[in-house]
């Protein structure tokens, strides 16, 4: 068999393999086959990846075996595998009758190479755009974004037309639908630029009227890099003596590569091995393998001066491309919104080859090709936009089949946490601002102005969009979307979905974050719509910050402000219209203050029970603890009993985060023995101390704790004790704080004002109403016993809780 | 022939056929379909149990089975919500058991063909269909599962309209000569905008044109809807419930998936009982949900349960 019908062969098993690849793109990355495969082959634009990027992670296994192929075989890659070639090959036939072969025209072997060291010098300045001119990176971007939506169209749209006819227009219809199924074109898919991206294939392919294979010889940079490696290999033409020099060959080398007054001889890096002329030989003559007589090689000639002016270029066009890029201009940067598991900005710019396959497999059409936006550094690099579709939150197709890893693999749960963009609400524009009326047709429009379609469509289990009601006089309530920026994904779906004409009431801008999953329990999630037969009546009532704290508390908020308070909600529970139950949930940034509110609000009176991590009840009231959340439920009306309190405690306790948060450090050195029951207290201010204390009946004049001794980073715990005669007395520990308790201290014995001293260094001051005794044990720990009933007592509580602290 | 004559007759050709095919595109729509006449029981079936397929049948056979609706030959439409790419454990789409029984049902009653569809919010309906797993189910079960088609859609009237006069509507669900008999089987869920979805809200599935403009006064123009599609049975897939972030959903801890508050199924020609009944499992008296209400003063069904014969059974 003739070896060039062989090399047909396998160019057309080759480019229907990129066909089906590209095509079906979307389908067959979903059950893992690597549809990228053929822009990754490249050596070339992954060497420029490698060094713009800096990452030697660009390089693929492909890309080196097709390098190693040509360092072995020569240009067989361009010959037989090359969909750029296999279409060059195909419509150089097809111009045939228009090609002028005897033309003068500009025929420099040179270019190719020179434009190769033009563009690597380019990368290592960190301008990559061997994206636009690597032949594979240039079929699959044209073939995927504008011959195949132009012919799925195409195909479309007549069947279409055939649908609507009488008799055949079933038989159309199951056609169209068939073959929808089989082209992935459910729709047909539209990508911006493929009239551009078109044309320069349509210049390329024109060029055959000049010569066959034009691109191949003069510009293909990789044809370029596979010729340099291929100076040495071991499939080269040898012709023999036989040869009788009939120049039946010279016209059939698709590439020039044998000069027709030389026909023994071969232009070295040119011969892509297509062994037309070992074929169409009548003597046998030519022959390929290893040991080409030296003479019949003919070597380019590259020029020192062209290198130079290559490489001179490279260092004018590297800023020159800054300049013109639209982030250079100052115009503020555009936040394109790019795929998920896209590189930081300007490596990914360096690392994106522009094939194009990611735009092929999005599922909803919106990754689409940047045209100038970006200027030239980001032309036909990917972007989002919403508006013709959003990222499908359970997809991570994009990320799957990048060639040189400017989009990241991501699996799906890594890619839901990853934010590539943030909503905004356009106020002068979103329905529940300015009405409906605004974009009805008929000028009438409803009443409603609620809208509500992105927080319906928010793809994020919790919802990143969630609406404040506001009453609007005349219109009644109106619920408007807010975004909660913690959550916010920037899928885009919302902007997609938005009901107002033209551009969204709702818009993405894009940014890569790494989003903290802490914050996905709304707190507003945590009211159970029962509870214990009881039905939830109203939403919950959700109070943020400091300033929802003190609307909250109405007022008392100051001593819970020390503690880390995030939020909290309050609901009624009832039955038959009537409220029976309040539920309160309390969210902290930590256990531990979530800890002290909890023994802060509970009843003296109250008893231990065994649900969450710790809580207590009385008739009426039950308080618990449970990692960072403190709850509170209590009778609704007045002097009712809380019936079932534990059993709706373990039913908020479920939703909650697991049990077994710790106690802060500093409640685990009090001492055990003769402490009162549920007396502990843990704060961070002495306001919250006094008050603490005064709901226990502890009065504290300011002489006895100034307000300063505790601050924000110290802590504090007290205790009630039993001392002698049954009475009641109050340890203190403070800490840790380091050198300043020390001075903390100082300033409390001041306040004290002439106290007496023990030999082990405890401060003793009496007042009318008690004693009190201190010592600092160490720089991070102070011990003070408040209002013994006598002086013994004093020294006795604060030694135990020395001896225990030691 | 000569290449003149050739391109004269191709060019006079293919201009007859774009012509005929316009003209037909242009033409009035059909007739509208009305309800199928049948003999099922009026009241409402209430079937729990475990076996999501099993309940289905029971509550079908308990309104005195299939076969009293479709009849030999019949082309069945089965509606389910299937618009989110999302699996059925999250309780965002119909379960896939409750449709593949429906179909099988239809199948065994005689039906000629039973098609699934819904128009999804997604340009491409491909995702939803397959993560739903009714595509795969419904086909296995003998139906055919296309996808809506974009020029499908034609713009109809509704009579005594109250919010919304004319909408475009899906030829499949609306035209007698392409559909004998509709059947909808929702899912029943939370809902941001309209706070539940069951099944009178899934007849936006069966709409077109630009449906977030619906979203604004939802109740009414729900019920108006409902105006022109004329279903005749619908069965409520209550056996997952998604309680929170709905419609789409999407953490588990969100759906209910007890004894006490869901695994059941709820079938009845009166689709407002359906949603009546449905707003229970939420906790809600019928009367509170506005589309309920206005679905009732539509003349479209029965909302208050005691004037229903619901009858419960234990599968």
């Amino acid at each position: 068999m003739r070896l060039s019908r062989v090399r047909k062969l396998v160019q057309a098993a080759t480019f229907a393999a990129f066909l089906v690849l590209l095509v079906r793109a979307r389908s067959l990355s979903g059950v893992g086959v690597p549809v990228e495969a053929f822009p990754r082959m490249s050596p070339f634009s992954a060497l420029a990846a490698a060094f713009a990027s800096r990452r030697i992670t660009c390089i693929s296994g492909v890309a080196v075996l097709v390098a190693l192929s040509a360092v072995l075989l020569g240009r067989f890659f361009c010959g037989w595998v090359c969909p750029m070639g296999t279409t060059l090959d195909v419509t150089d036939r097809l111009l045939k009758p228009w090609r002028r072969e005897g033309r003068r025209v500009y025929d420099g072997r040179r270019a190719k190479y020179y434009l190769l060291a033009l563009l690597l010098l380019l990368a290592l300045l960190g301008v990559q755009w061997a994206g636009l001119f690597d032949p594979l990176s240039v079929a699959t971007r044209t073939y995927g974004l504008a011959v195949q939506p132009w012919a799925t169209r195409g195909i479309d749209e007549t069947l279409r037309v055939g649908a609507a006819l009488p008799v055949v227009g079933r038989a159309a219809e199951n056609v169209r639908v068939g073959l929808a199924g089989a082209l992935d074109a459910h729709p047909p898919p539209t990508y911006r630029q493929h009239g551009v991206i078109l044309l320069v294939f349509v210049v390329v392919v024109l060029l055959g009227l000049l010569r066959t294979r034009y691109w191949c010889r003069n510009l293909c940079p990789l044809g370029a890099m596979l010729g340099l490696f291929s100076l040495r290999n071991l499939l080269r033409r040898k012709v023999s003596d036989e040869c009788t020099s009939c120049g039946r060959c010279p016209p059939l080398c698709p590439m020039g590569a044998i000069p027709p007054d030389r026909p023994t001889h071969t232009l070295a890096g040119e011969c892509i091995l297509c062994m037309n002329c070992r074929d169409v030989c009548p003597h046998g003559a030519v022959a390929f393998g290893p040991r080409q007589p030296a003479e019949q090689s003919e070597e380019v000639d590259l020029s020192r001066r062209a290198v130079l002016a290559a490489a001179a270029t490279a260092v004018v066009l590297a800023p020159a491309t800054r300049v013109i890029s639209s982030a250079g201009l100052g115009s503020g940067r555009p936040s394109l919104i790019r795929p998920p598991g896209a590189l930081p900005e300007v490596d990914f710019l360096a690392a994106c080859i522009r094939c194009g396959e990611c735009m092929r497999v999005c599922p909803t059409n919106g990754l689409q090709p940047v045209g100038f936006e970006r200027g030239l550094d980001g032309l036909w690099s990917p972007r989002l936009v919403p508006r013709i579709g959003p990222c499908d939150y359970r997809c991570n197709a994009c990320t799957r089949v990048c060639p040189t890893g400017a989009l990241r693999p991501l699996d799906l749960a890594d890619k839901q946490r990853r934010a590539i963009g943030l909503a905004r609400v356009d106020r002068s524009r979103c329905i529940p601002w300015v009405g409906s009326q605004a974009y009805a047709k008929d000028g009438g429009g409803a009443a409603d102005c609620n809208c509500g379609v992105c927080e319906e469509f928010c793809p994020v289990p919790t919802k990143a969009i969630r609406f404040n009601s506001v009453h609007v006089p005349g219109i009644g309530e109106v619920r408007r979307p807010f975004i909660v920026e913690s959550l916010c994904v920037g899928c885009g779906t919302c902007e997609h979905v938005c009901p107002v004409p033209g551009q969204a009431a709702i818009r993405v801008e894009g940014r890569q974050l790494l989003l903290d999953q802490q914050g996905s329990a709304a707190l507003g999630d945590l009211f159970p719509l029962s509870l214990a037969g009881l039905q939830r009546m109203e939403s919950p009532h959700l109070y943020e910050g400091s300033e929802g704290l003190w609307n909250y508390i109405d007022g008392g908020a100051d001593p819970y402000l020390t503690y880390a308070f995030l939020r909290a909600g309050t609901c009624q529970y009832g039955a038959g219209g009537q409220a029976r139950v309040k539920l309160d949930i309390w969210q902290f940034g930590n256990t531990a203050d979530a800890f002290g509110v909890h023994n802060l609000d509970r009843a003296v009176d109250a008893q231990p029970l065994d649900v969450g991590d710790a809580a207590a009840a009385t008739a009426d009231s039950l308080w618990m603890w449970q990692d960072k959340y403190a709850v509170w439920l209590r009778a609704a009306a007045g002097r009712a009993a809380l019936k079932d309190g534990r059993e709706m405690a373990k039913q908020v306790s479920a939703m909650l985060p697991p049990t077994g948060a710790r106690r802060p450090a500093l409640v685990s050195r009090l001492p055990a023995s003769q402490q009162a029951p549920l007396s502990a207290l843990y704060f961070h201010s002495a306001r919250a101390m006094t008050l603490a204390a005064q709901n226990r009946d502890l009065y504290l004049a300011e002489k006895a704790i100034p307000d300063d001794i505790l601050g924000a980073s110290v802590s504090g715990v007290m205790a009630q004790y039993e001392v002698s005669g049954g009475k009641k007395a109050w340890l203190v520990l403070a800490g840790p704080d380091g050198a300043s308790l020390a001075a903390r201290f100082a300033e409390m014995r001041r306040n004290w004002g002439q106290p007496e001293e023990t030999a082990d260094g405890i401060t003793i001051f009496a007042e009318s109403d008690g004693f009190f005794a201190a010592q600092l044990v160490s720089d991070a720990l102070l011990i003070a016993a408040l209002r013994c009933p006598s002086r013994a007592d004093a020294l006795a509580l604060v030694r135990r809780a020395t001896r225990q602290a030691r | 022939m000569s290449r003149r004559t050739l391109l004269k007759y191709g060019v006079a050709l293919s201009a007859g056929l774009c012509g005929v095919s316009q003209l037909r595109s242009c033409k009035r729509p059909g007739r509208l379909k009305a309800f199928k006449p049948n003999e099922l029981d009026k009241g409402l079936v209430v079937a729990r149990g475990e076996d999501a397929a099993a309940l289905t049948r029971e509550a079908v056979q308990a309104l005195g089975g299939m076969d009293r609706l479709v009849s030999r030959g019949d082309r069945v439409l089965v509606k389910p919500n299937m618009a989110w790419n999302s699996a059925p454990q999250y309780g965002a789409n119909t379960n896939p058991q409750v449709v593949a029984e429906i179909v099988r049902m239809c199948v065994e009653a005689g039906a000629r063909t039973v098609t699934v569809l819904d128009n999804t919010p997604s340009d491409n309906p491909a995702p939803a269909y397959e993560a739903s797993g009714i595509a795969e189910a419904a086909r296995e079960a003998g139906a055919r599962v296309p996808f809506v088609r974009p020029d499908g859609f034609h713009m109809l009237p509704i009579p005594d309209a109250e919010a919304v006069t004319a909408w475009p509507f899906y030829e499949r669900v609306v035209f007698a000569d392409l559909c004998d008999v509709l059947i909808n089987v929702p899912v029943a869920k939370n809902h941001s905008t309209s706070r539940l979805t069951m099944g009178l809200k899934n007849v936006f599935g069966m709409v077109g044109g630009r449906r977030g403009e619906l979203h604004p006064d939802i109740h009414r123009k729900i019920a108006d809807l409902n105006r022109v599609v004329r279903i005749d049975l619908t069965v409520l897939d209550a056996y997952r419930v998604l309680r929170r972030h709905g419609p789409s959903g999407g953490r588990l801890e969100d759906v209910d998936n007890s004894r006490e508050g869901a695994r059941r199924v709820v079938a009845s020609v009166d689709r407002v009982a359906v949603d009546a009944y449905g707003a229970t499992l939420f906790g809600m008296a019928p009367g509170e949900l506005g589309f309920i209400k206005a679905s009732h003063a539509a003349g479209l069904g029965e909302m208050d349960l005691s004037r229903v014969g619901v009858v419960e059974l234990t599968v």
